[in-house]
């Protein structure tokens, strides 16, 4: 899969959040979005995932741009976490995550022996293989989100947009899941596009790095080349500190 | 066999029995023997004219009711995310109530007051539909302010209508509010709306169980929210003036039967819309049958009765389920 934007805009109303911002995802990457909050992750994240129209400039996936593939082909793409699922109504956490099958279901089919393996797979993956009856709501914050992850792996879509999927995790599992993840570019044709608030985890996990300025503007590229003090002191408008380490480079705020 | 399939089983088991007692009980109660002799025709006297002519209709208008209104509650709260949603949230029966009040405030006879009943929730329904969708923008949290907001109008309307009316029709006025399926006129059509709603309903059901963990879940797994937004509103709401219009405003079958099921564990809607119309449609019968005979001759509004039955079993359940979850 390969992910383009061409002069991509974005606003909220009346602001800007986003301008020219013309870039290509290739596969095998994995893309670290960084930006303060408000700074917009979460709209672009929704834009490239075609779920709201782009306010200027062009999103394409393979070429084509994203509101014009049929739904569910793009569902077969391309799948989405979100920063948070509210769970209204009860559900069992096996029935979540194969709910991630739904985009390769015909309408009158039901899943299918192969479709629970997969699930059952994701759920193991997650290190919740022992979880599958039980209800979502008596879960943890941090089981919830790595069933939301289980639901995402499911779903199996080549391209991956991940919104603060290291929400609510302890470090053991945030390390665990971003491995996890980020070993999936390494598939033909994978790529992840992981919207992050830790940037020693974005180095350690990310191959390549978007920063979303307050003005609008941004820098990309591969993410040890474009991270520095300076460029992070203006991402999120307080000092920084550069350590070095025999773990390699890590930046903490001053 | 799992939890979910021994749940239908003793569903389809239910339907039966509570047809059976509401053919059954009533001023000349009948024992087995003679209603199964009604049932396969050997019997041709006044049991026959009784469970034929008389209370088999009102058994399958109560059925049919309970049907709807169970289907609708799955509908509404899998469209609005609100468990406190049931069929009459969105102000269809409030409108429904002003329309049939007012025929009846005239002096209408029963098949205008059905026919002003369905009308009126249809206008009721196109007004909340239209004010909700405003600009383009149509949220799950404006829907329901404006369905609440309508429904507390007709509400309003209908106070005023009971203050102004003459002592002689208000009985008749309270007993509509309440739910009350002596009319039953016409319950062919009620169960022909009904098996019309769960076939149309069900094959979107797992489209449902996306729509029910967030509009943005389902556009990510590939469904077109605002259709199907379009599509459960609407049908929701005929199925809803389809039984207000039958029976009047029945309350409490719609909200708790989807929530009863969810709690014996039937979180699939593909599970629960067909077990919420057999549950929601043997209760009522079992109500009402209740209700024309605990205290007979004198007959009790159904709704009533719904609640006074529902409201011990739910909380009960509710408690085991707490205690289950922790």
């Amino acid at each position: 899969m390969r992910l383009e934007t061409r002069e991509l805009m974005l606003r909220i109303g009346h602001r800007l959040l986003l301008r020219d911002l013309s870039v290509a995802f290739e596969p095998g990457q994995n893309w670290a979005i960084l930006g303060a909050n408000g700074s917009g992750k979460t709209t672009l994240l929704h834009t490239l995932a075609g779920l709201r129209p782009a306010d200027g400039g062009a999103v394409l996936l393979e070429n084509q741009a994203i509101r014009d593939i049929p739904r569910r082909a793009r569902a077969q793409k391309l799948g989405m976490l979100f920063q948070d699922a509210p769970n209204t109504f009860p559900a069992s956490v096996f029935e979540t995550v194969l709910s991630g099958r739904h985009p390769h279901l015909g309408f009158w089919q039901s899943e299918s022996a192969a479709d629970h393996a997969l699930a059952h797979a994701a759920l193991a993956a997650v290190g919740l293989a022992d979880f599958s009856d039980r209800s979502v709501a008596t879960l943890s914050g941090g089981e919830r989100r790595r069933v939301e992850v289980a639901t995402l792996l499911a779903q199996d879509a080549p391209l991956c947009l991940l919104d603060e999927p290291v929400n609510h995790l302890d470090p053991r599992h945030q390390i665990a899941l971003l491995r996890l993840i980020g070993e999936r570019a390494r598939r033909t044709g994978h790529l992840n596009l992981i919207v992050l608030h830790d940037v020693n985890l974005a180095l350690r996990f990310c191959s390549h790095g978007l920063l979303l300025l307050a003005d609008g503007g941004t820098r990309h590229g591969r993410l040890a080349d474009i991270l520095d003090v300076s460029i992070l002191e203006t991402v999120y408008g307080c000092a920084m500190r550069e350590i070095r380490s025999d773990a390699g480079r890590l930046f903490i705020p001053d | 066999m799992s939890t979910p399939a021994r749940l239908r089983l003793a569903l389809l088991g239910l339907v039966p029995l509570s047809l059976a007692f509401a053919l059954a009980a009533g001023s000349v109660a009948l024992d087995a023997t003679t209603l199964w002799q009604v049932l396969s025709g050997t019997e041709r006297g006044l049991p026959a004219t009784l469970v034929l002519d008389l209370r088999l209709p009102r058994a399958v208008s109560a059925f049919s009711v309970g049907g709807l209104l169970a289907l609708a509650g799955c509908l509404l709260q899998a469209l609005l995310r609100n468990p406190l949603a049931d069929p009459y949230i969105l102000g269809i029966s409030g409108g429904a109530a002003v329309a049939a009040l007012g025929a009846l405030l005239l002096g209408a006879g029963s098949g205008w007051v059905s026919g002003s009943a369905f009308l009126g929730s249809l206008v009721a329904m196109l007004l909340v539909f239209g004010l909700s969708h405003g600009r383009g923008t149509w949220t799950e949290t404006r829907l329901l302010l404006t369905g609440v907001v309508i429904a507390a109008g007709c509400g309003a309307l209908v106070s005023l209508m009971l203050a102004l009316s003459p002592q002689a029709s208000l009985s008749s006025m309270l007993f509509w509010l309440l739910g009350d399926l002596s009319q039953g006129a016409a319950p062919g059509w009620g169960l022909a709306v009904l098996i019309a709603g769960l076939l149309l309903a069900v094959p979107f059901a797992r489209t449902l169980n996306l729509y029910a963990r967030g509009e943005q879940v389902a556009a990510a797994l590939g469904e077109n929210v605002a259709v199907l937004r379009y599509g459960i509103y609407f049908l929701a709401s005929l199925l809803t003036a389809t039984a207000v219009t039958l029976a009047g405003s029945i309350g409490f079958v719609g909200l708790v039967v989807p929530h009863l099921l969810r709690l014996l564990g039937n979180t699939d809607h593909r599970r629960l819309l067909p077990d919420a119309v057999l549950l929601g449609g043997s209760l009522l019968v079992i109500a009402d049958t209740l209700a024309r005979t605990v205290l007979a001759p004198a007959q009790l509004p159904v709704g009533v009765l719904t609640a006074l039955l529902g409201v011990p079993v739910f909380l009960l359940l509710l408690a085991r389920g707490a205690r289950g979850a922790a």
